[in-house]
């Protein structure tokens, strides 16, 4: 997208006063009356903690996100909060081709500093416990069970240096909600927090009515340089947002609202439903709010960019213009139109590189399968990386691998360890052109403590989704797995079987003894012990056989 | 019989049935048959065509739609037709499957079952609460077509939309728009049955929505004992069969940990009684219910013999009967061993093992792990003849002592199985167990033991299910063996694995 | 010795006498103020605290979610800032997929006011409601890494509300529905508590079932207890929305909640009132209430003391300039509450004069003792000296 690369170079030309700060939106119309909105704001200023001898504090950049990462020396940060189901075929490339986008709940990754990899693994657990505090999330679950150590090259790094004590950490929850009380903090990160600009559109009640929704905090080193990006990004299904707005539960139309399909057998009671091609879009009725005034931190660039097709006319105050346009944010808040006589028709997406899904196989308790497929739908090859991490109940035979194995170049495996580490499978694949390919294998399912088993058990575990990376930048994550392993019957009926049975074990094995053996006193006990040792027994044998 | 059997309840808290009120009413009976109509346009087009049509349905409605293209054989094989809603805020990861197949059980059109799916998701799409994905499946029929389906959902299938947690099949076959009351199936193969709180689930919602429920083979009222002992019959009857003969759909759900109901609308030949969009509302407050789940069905029974919508015996009133009828074999095998006043000799043994690995042998090789050596069915016939009369031979020639030592171990090994297969399919262990009781008499009754033989004999007892059932004898053994092979049913295996045996046994000794 | 030992005796019931005359006295005044209320006492707290905790998983247990969000929207409402109010929710119910509106949590159907709001702080969540939590939170057992926003941060002059909801029985409250928090558990760590110097008040609310069973074994100082029902009764919800599908909120917090709706910052309301209003017909079970580790009569202890940041301030004598600014500030306050709008935030306290009228009562109530005491001395040296 231009627009993302025109306000990152004007943002680096800002720079020169050590600090700068800007934000942009992104409306984009998707098929099938979807609205993709991608609100990204960039801080930047020089580190306070490297600043020698200079009067530096920490301005655009928050503060608290500074010391708690300094504190955990932290070089770079990446968090993810997520929800809902990206449409890659329909939809395309999510924003940024995909570099802000997450898996299913919350993802972590970050280089930390440390002497060795336990001590960057205790400053991790440092930072995931501030950041548990700071974003009412429970980032704290992200322990040494959950997060795996890659490569330090192994995912895309804006920095430069290759500094030999950083590690890279990495762990996903992918059962973690995301609410209202994720939204809050990240606001509270912004310097006109939701008051001015375009974070004045940013609602709970609306961003976790979407499709699919993604928050994003990203924090870099370059340099001597911090940056902090935040971006939300979410899909709304418009006719239903705008329905909700009427009403927020679908009762039946009016019988006079109903459009219907003309056909032979029409009639005033038999109608063949039809969606009305015509769209429009009141951007205050979709958000529930009006875009404020622009923040005065934020700069003169255009803050607003809608990539709409020709057919679209944007009407913002009182200028009319159709195809994609940006504008800046004033003094006074200001509403925007989007329609169109067909909504149907937008603009082209880009197809992703490659399309990944992942699913269970088998049935039972015990063991399952794997498999995950590879669709290229270009006509070239394309090459990415697969990162899959399985939790450590999960026992993956490696050599179960089958499926279109030509396709793997390269397998980097690091075996789970119980209760310690996750397992962690990293593939580089090579996809031929225009191709489907899978790769399946095999698991046993093991059975955890007792106190190990969460509070719905029942429910099952979910599988953190797998990342894969194209080599050309682009990455994607397939959706998450539930995984139904055996269950003790934690309820009373369970308690009392096995108390009994124990008991009647207990007293029938006394019982039994009692029956079948003879109390005899010692002197005749040791005589049969000698008598019947394995020595006399072999020879008693021999006789049999060979005879005397 | 009072006081053996308790009333149904729901025990899981999370299902909340028919708490949230339902909307699917009035002008969606206009959509409905709107889509009735259209479907019945594009029915008669050859498949494909009429595929390409129903996911085009599926594509306005926003909805991603497929074609799973299947085939068992060279003979068997079409196309079905799913779509995937994508739940906007769950995590993807489980699924509620709803079903509607071209035709229903009995082979009629099913469009009332299919307009109504294609309206349902059109309106379940209006929602936003769905933490499940939720799946609708058009197979051509509700049989070897739904089955490769699901099986290709666990193995194969393009678009997946994580585990499924429980299905129901919509079964409205009638050309008019209203119902008398509803059916309700829930066998699964092999003895598996939904969990109970998923059929309770139903049973209030209907309730609420004044719609009677009824058990397939029972009448409307389930208040006197012999319409209870109807009930169970009939149950008992369809765990049997399940399988064998074509079933209402919720079966093939079977082996996957899923649990599946049909519903049924019927008498709706008339213009009275509760209109389409009544059913509608009930698979709605169904669904919700189970989207309202976080954790599988897991607290009700999961084996139970229902002797109404509202009636049921558990497993530990019913039980007995089948360890009763198991043990009985057990205890016979003990006399028999334990009235011999000298202990075996070493010949008797040796023949004893001959003989009984003679007639395994014989049984394995008509059963089906040789179906392919013996394709025809009348070959097996024969052999089965062979092996009869090689077992009257053997009786000429073998000892009292060898029978004697035959009998009692044969006896032994057939009361445990039937204890084990009591445990997983009560109903099949207690068929088995009634009907070859008499073999444990053989030794007790002087007169009638070639009757017991002939009355016991799997022949016989299957060609009086045919006659029963209306379908020739070979069918009957070739859908058996169909079932084994393509639905994973035990029953063609435990026939001639484990009756068939013993009846060798009974010609050897009697 | 007998004059002695008459004069004693004399200045004793002379004593007694002027106790009852002065009991009959407060008879009278008590009478003659019968519409007067028992004076409010000075409380001793600089700051206030509250620790909500909801206990139970799964959607169906939406109201006690929404128990817990309605009690936090009060304390913030009367001033507790959200780094002094620790949210422990159980689960999500606000984005939970299968609420019909997204973000949003209701305590009554009629959907008007959403007690989720865009500004929440929910401190511990999901899976991290766990009894050990809940115990260390309130001794304050962490490792070093624990931040500051998840800890009850509370000194010797902190005023701490404690509010509990869930599932419970007779002596237990089950955590998650998989674990089990017992009577004598949060007994024990108030007591820590105490040991520790770490609140200077509790009120512990609790909204189960049976659960007046759950303050039946405190024993640490200055803790006043109320159960929403009593042992072998249940508490019942309250609200069936049939749009959501889940009951809102259970009875007894309703009422509480109804009744603090009209409390504000400046409200002079006693605990005592609010216990007052508890109907048990109407919460359908006998709500409970333990004072006696409490030194105060509940009458004397304002419902801001716990429920909002309200601190009592010592103001020397203040001069004439700052009387009538004060005087002037309180007015302006009554126009706006009566124009309907709420006063404006602010953390510090009101000051509030201790009253003369107060004072004056005081004094005769420590002479009558003293005349006892000396009639009784005289008494005794009177019958020794006989001896």
């Amino acid at each position: 997208m231009l627009a993302w690369l025109l306000v990152l170079a004007s943002g680096i030309l800002a720079s020169t006063n050590g600090e700068s700060y800007h934000e942009d939106l992104v409306l984009r119309p998707l098929p099938k009356n979807k609205l993709l909105s991608s609100f990204r704001f960039v801080a930047e200023q020089r580190d306070p903690q490297l600043a020698s001898g200079e009067l530096t504090e920490y301005t655009t950049f928050p503060r608290s996100l500074g010391q708690i990462m300094s504190r955990a020396s932290t070089h770079e940060l990446h968090l993810r909060f997520s929800q809902g189901w990206w449409d890659a075929e329909s939809w395309g490339v999510p924003p940024a081709n995909g570099t802000y986008a997450g898996g299913v709940g919350v993802e972590m990754w970050a280089w930390v500093a440390g002497e060795d990899l336990a001590d960057a693994q205790a400053n991790w657990h440092r930072l995931a416990h501030s950041l548990s505090g700071f974003f009412c999330a429970s980032l704290n679950f992200l322990d040494q069970t959950v997060t795996t150590h890659l490569e330090s090259d192994a995912l895309p790094r804006s920095g430069d240096s290759s500094d030999e004590n950083l590690y890279l950490l990495r762990g996903a929850l992918p059962a973690e909600p995301v609410c209202t009380e994720n939204l809050t903090p990240f606001i509270k990160l912004l310097p006109c927090k939701s008051r001015a600009g375009i974070a004045s559109l940013l609602d709970g009640h609306q961003l976790f009515d979407s499709q699919w929704q993604t928050m994003s905090v990203d924090v870099d080193h370059i340099g001597d340089r911090l940056r902090l990006t935040q971006v939300v990004s979410n899909v709304i299904d418009v006719p239903h947002m705008q329905r909700r707005r009427r009403d927020p539960l679908p009762r039946p139309e009016p019988y006079a609202d109903l459009i219907c399909k003309e056909r032979e057998w029409s009639a005033d009671y038999i109608c063949l439903p039809d969606d009305p091609r015509s769209a429009n879009w009141v951007i205050s009725e979709i958000f529930d709010k009006e875009l404020a005034p622009a923040c005065p931190l934020a700069g003169d660039g255009p803050h607003v960019f809608v990539e709409a097709s020709d057919n679209w006319t944007v009407k913002v105050g009182g200028n009319v213009t159709s195809g994609s346009v940006s504008f800046s944010l004033g003094s006074e808040p200001v509403d925007l139109v989007l329609s169109s006589e067909d909504g149907l028709v937008v603009l082209e997406n880009k197809v992703p590189d490659v399309f990944v899904d992942r699913s269970f196989t088998g049935y039972g308790q015990q063991s399952g399968g794997l498999r995950t497929v590879f669709t290229n739908p270009h006509d070239v090859e394309v090459s990415l990386v697969y990162i899959e991490n399985l939790p450590w109940y999960m026992r993956l035979y490696l050599h179960t691998m089958s499926g279109d194995l030509d396709i793997v170049e390269d397998i980097s495996y690091t075996s789970a360890e119980d209760r310690t580490r996750p397992s962690k499978v990293q593939l580089h694949i090579r996809l031929p052109p225009l191709s489907q390919s899978s790769i399946e294998y095999k698991f046993d399912k093991s059975l955890l403590y007792i106190e190990e088993y969460p509070p719905d058990a029942n429910h099952g575990f979910e599988v953190p989704p797998a990342l894969a990376l194209t080599s050309t930048g682009y990455s994607t994550r397939t959706t998450s797995l539930l995984l139904s392993l055996a269950v003790p019957d934690f309820s009373m009926p369970y308690n009392v079987i096995i108390l009994t049975c124990t008991t009647m074990a207990m007293f029938l094995g006394s019982f039994v003894n009692l029956i079948v053996k003879k109390v005899v006193p010692e002197p005749l006990g040791e005589k049969i012990l000698v008598e019947s040792s394995l020595k006399r027994r072999i020879q008693a044998f021999k006789t049999k056989l060979i005879g005397n | 019989m009072a006081g053996q059997f308790r009333g149904t309840y729901v025990s899981e808290n999370a299902l909340l049935p028919h708490q949230a009120s339902t909307h699917f009413r009035e002008s969606e009976w206009h959509i409905v048959r709107g889509f009735r109509s259209e479907i019945r346009d594009f029915k008669d087009l050859p498949e494909r065509e009429r595929n390409a049509r129903l996911m085009g349905l599926f594509d306005e409605i926003g909805l991603k739609s497929a074609s799973h293209d299947w085939q068992t054989s060279t003979t068997e094989g079409s196309q079905n037709v799913y779509s995937i809603l994508h739940a906007p805020r769950g995590s993807h990861n489980e699924a509620i499957v709803l079903v509607a197949p071209w035709t229903n059980m009995d082979g009629e059109f099913n469009d009332g079952g299919m307009a109504l799916l294609v309206s349902l998701a059109r309106y379940l799409k209006k929602w936003s609460i769905w933490h499940k994905n939720l799946i609708f499946v058009v197979p051509s029929n509700p049989h070897s077509a739904l089955r490769a389906w699901v099986g290709a959902y666990h193995t194969s299938l393009k678009y997946t939309a994580g585990s499924v947690e429980g299905a129901v099949v919509l079964d409205f076959a009638s050309t008019s728009e209203r119902f008398d009351h509803v059916e309700v199936y829930y066998d699964g193969l092999n003895g598996q049955l939904p969990n109970l709180d998923l059929i309770n689930t139903l049973v209030k919602v209907a309730d609420a929505e004044y719609v009677r429920c009824d058990l397939p083979g029972s009448g409307p009222s389930y208040h006197l004992y012999g319409q209870r002992l109807q009930t169970m019959a009939a149950g008992i009857f369809r765990q049997i069969v399940a399988g064998i003969k074509p079933g209402a759909g919720c079966e093939m759900f079977s082996g996957w940990r899923i649990d599946a109901i049909t519903l049924r609308a019927v008498g709706s030949d008339g213009e009275t009684g509760h209109d389409i969009t009544t059913f509608g509302r009930l698979v709605e407050s169904v669904v919700r219910s189970i989207n309202n789940l976080l954790e599988h069905f897991h607290q009700s029974f999961f084996f139970y013999l229902l002797l109404g919508p509202r009636f049921f015996v558990s497993i530990g009133t019913y039980l007995p009967c089948a360890m009763l009828v198991s043990n009985s074999f057990l205890i016979m095998a003990i006399h028999i061993f334990a009235s011999k006043r000298r202990s075996f000799s070493r010949e008797t043994i040796g023949l004893t093992s001959m003989t009984l690995g003679a007639v395994g042998l014989a049984s394995l090789m008509l059963s089906s792990f040789f179906v392919n050596a013996i394709s025809s069915t009348t070959w097996r016939l024969g052999l089965f003849a062979a092996a009869t009369s090689g077992c009257i031979s053997a009786r000429k020639l073998l000892g009292n002592d060898t029978k004697q030592a035959i009998y009692g171990t044969a006896l032994t090994l057939y009361g445990f199985s039937l204890t084990t297969l009591s445990m997983f399919n009560f109903s099949l262990a207690f068929g088995l167990g009634f009907i070859t009781i008499p073999l444990a008499w053989l030794r007790r009754v002087k007169f009638a033991r070639s009757l017991i033989i002939l009355l016991t004999c799997p022949v016989t007892v299957l060609g009086i299910a045919a006659w029963v059932m209306d379908i020739p004898l070979l069918d009957l053994i070739d859908s058996l063996i169909y079932a084994h092979k393509v639905l994973s049913v035990w029953t063609w295996q435990v026939i001639t694995q484990i009756w068939l045996p013993m009846w060798f046994v009974g010609v050897i000794i009697y | 010795m007998r004059v002695g030992y008459l004069v004693g005796v004399v200045a004793a019931v002379c004593g007694a006498l002027a106790q009852q005359e002065e009991g009959v006295n407060n008879g009278t005044v008590a009478e003659t103020v019968a519409e007067e209320r028992p004076p409010l006492r000075v409380s001793k707290h600089t700051n206030n605290w509250a620790v909500l905790v909801s206990t139970s998983r799964f959607w169906f247990n939406y109201r006690h979610m929404a128990n817990v969000l309605s009690f936090y929207r009060t304390v913030k409402r009367l001033g507790i800032p959200d780094d002094q109010v620790i949210v422990m929710l159980s689960d999500d119910v606000a984005c939970n997929a299968r609420n019909p509106f997204p973000g949003a949590v209701y305590n009554v159907h009629d959907h008007k006011l959403d007690l989720y709001g865009e500004n929440i702080e929910v401190d511990y969540r999901g899976y991290e409601v766990t009894v050990e939590n809940f115990i260390r939170l309130l001794t304050d057992r962490w490792d070093s890494d624990m931040p500051r926003s998840k800890r009850l941060n509370t000194d010797a002059s902190s005023n701490i509300l404690v509010y509990l909801t869930g599932h419970g029985g007779n002596d237990f409250l089950k955590f998650q529905d998989a674990e089990e928090i017992g009577a004598w558990d949060i007994a024990d760590a108030f007591g820590q508590m105490w040991e520790k110097r770490r609140y200077n008040e509790v009120l512990f609310m609790i909204d189960t079932c049976e659960a007046n069973t759950m303050y039946s074994k405190f024993f640490a100082p200055n803790v006043i207890a109320v159960g929403s029902s009593q042992l072998d009764e249940s508490s019942y919800a309250d609200d069936t929305d049939p749009d959501v599908g889940v009951s809102l909120i259970d009875k007894f917090t309703s009422i509480n909640l109804g009744y603090l709706e009209q409390v504000n910052k400046t409200s002079q309301l006693t605990l005592a009132d609010l216990f007052g209003y508890y109907d048990p017909v109407e919460i359908a079970s006998h709500p409970g209430i333990r004072d006696d580790l409490f030194q105060d009569d509940l009458a004397s202890v304002r419902i801001t003391d716990f429920f909002g940041n309200i601190q009592d301030v010592e103001v020397d004598a203040a001069p004439k300039e700052n009387e009538q600014l004060l005087d002037r500030l309180s007015s302006a306050e009554a126009s706006e509450q009566a124009s309907g709008h709420a006063p404006v935030a602010s953390p510090v306290a009101q000051p509030k004069p201790i009253s003369k009228t107060a004072q004056k009562q005081k004094q005769p109530n420590t002479a009558v003792p003293a005349l006892t005491v000396i009639g009784s001395i005289i008494a005794l040296v009177a019958i020794s000296a006989k001896l």
